[in-house]
């Protein structure tokens, strides 16, 4: 399983004017990323806190989370942090 | 001095000279050109523009110039050159204008980066802005034409400059460009409106040119603060619709519609942010600029869209 981490607490940027949405410049890349809300909790979860596993952030956000937390919302949990890794905004290592 | 003091023959020669030196504020353009054409163009587009002495510092210096050879008889051509270098391809000596117009967007766009410069329409009415980011065939122009026939000030239909430090938005006040069905359309909407002859087969298909208001090139020099972003969009006959469009997505609009937005790093994020922030953000469809100037005589009124 791997242990999530943010790409550098101090290295991005973020605007959020709904609180869901939010775009996040990437001070090192230049790159301007617009992010749904699950990723937008997920990076800033990361950025304020220690790197964890998808399945500890899914038991931080499971008061958010309509199901309460089910796999499938893991699934959607571990897709977000996925699509964030490839576009450099957090960083994954075996745990 | 305004252009439109100039005898025709003093604009020709200072054309052919390059002692041509438009006041387009905040910039100074210098132009050169030995296509006869061009002279009328100039004054009927910019008559009320200020001409600028001839030795002072021009910001850029352009030039449409008729190709040497037998194309100077045969099917003539001209090519566009910024500061004495040969610039795009040459195209049909007929195009001469747009070539100008297009030329003078492209120094802007690629030069001046002391203002983050955003693809887009700006006009303005009582000191607030509209700010209308969109790719060529949203109909971005022709609303944008049609609303300064309508008491809106013109500040731009192509290119928002905005101030990183102040939050201002200038423009040139320039004329509009309209192409294909959108000059007739203009031209229903407001007959009285200057336009120049339309010039067919460009790369954007018939071009013509739409004079800008006497009261906006009056006010070029007052930069507008933006109070709404909006996103237009046009299909024919459909009814005009506002709609709420997100801050964030309007954001990513923007910054996809800005020439040198990544040039600007994290300056460039917080002041488009700040942009962001200070406007309200709206989807606009619509079919007839009549519907489309009384939506926009209502948002400028204060009701919700």
């Amino acid at each position: 399983m791997n242990t999530w981490s943010c790409a550098g607490r101090e290295r991005f940027l973020v605007r959020s004017w709904s609180g869901e949405e939010g775009v996040v410049y990437d001070t090192l890349s230049g790159d301007t990323h617009l992010l749904e809300p699950l990723a937008l909790e997920l990076l800033q979860r990361l950025q304020a806190a220690a790197p964890r596993s998808a399945r500890a952030l899914l038991d931080d956000l499971a008061e958010l989370l309509e199901d309460g937390g089910s796999e499938s919302s893991l699934a959607a949990i571990e897709q977000g942090l996925e699509s964030m890794r490839r576009a450099g905004l957090v960083v994954a290592s075996a745990a | 001095m305004k252009v439109a003091q100039l005898s025709q023959d003093d604009l020709a020669r200072r054309l052919r000279r390059g002692e041509l030196l438009l006041d387009l504020p905040p910039f100074v353009a210098r132009l050169r050109s030995d296509v006869a054409s061009l002279a009328r163009d100039i004054a009927d587009m910019y008559g009320e523009f200020t001409v600028r002495p001839s030795n002072v510092f021009a910001d850029f210096s352009v030039e449409v110039s008729r190709e040497p050879g037998l194309r100077r008889w045969y099917k003539p051509q001209a090519r566009f050159y910024y500061d004495g270098q040969p610039s795009f391809a040459p195209l049909p000596a007929q195009q001469a204008f747009p070539m100008i117009e297009w030329g003078l967007n492209w120094c802007v766009a690629a030069h001046a980066h002391q203002f983050l410069t955003i693809h887009a329409a700006v006009i303005e009415r009582d000191g607030r802005a509209v700010v209308m980011p969109a790719p060529p065939g949203s109909g971005k122009s022709t609303l944008c034409a049609g609303l300064i026939q309508r008491g809106w000030r013109l500040l731009s239909d192509e290119l928002a400059l905005l101030d990183m430090d102040t939050g201002l938005i200038h423009g040139m006040a320039r004329p509009v460009s309209l192409k294909n069905a959108s000059i007739a359309a203009l031209l229903d909407f407001a007959p009285q409106a200057v336009m120049t002859p339309p010039v067919p087969d460009t790369v954007k298909g018939t071009v013509s040119l739409l004079q800008p208001p006497v009261a906006s090139v009056q006010r070029v020099r007052e930069p507008a603060r933006a109070a709404w972003i909006v996103l237009p969009s046009h299909a024919p006959d459909a009814p005009p619709v506002f709609s709420t469009h997100g801050k964030e997505r309007a954001f990513m609009t923007l910054a996809e519609q800005s020439f040198n937005y990544d040039m600007h790093g994290a300056r460039g994020f917080e002041a488009m942010g700040r942009l962001v922030d200070q406007c309200e953000c709206l989807r606009f469809h619509y079919g007839r600029l009549d519907d489309a100037a009384a939506a926009f005589e209502r948002l400028a009124g204060g009701s919700p869209p």
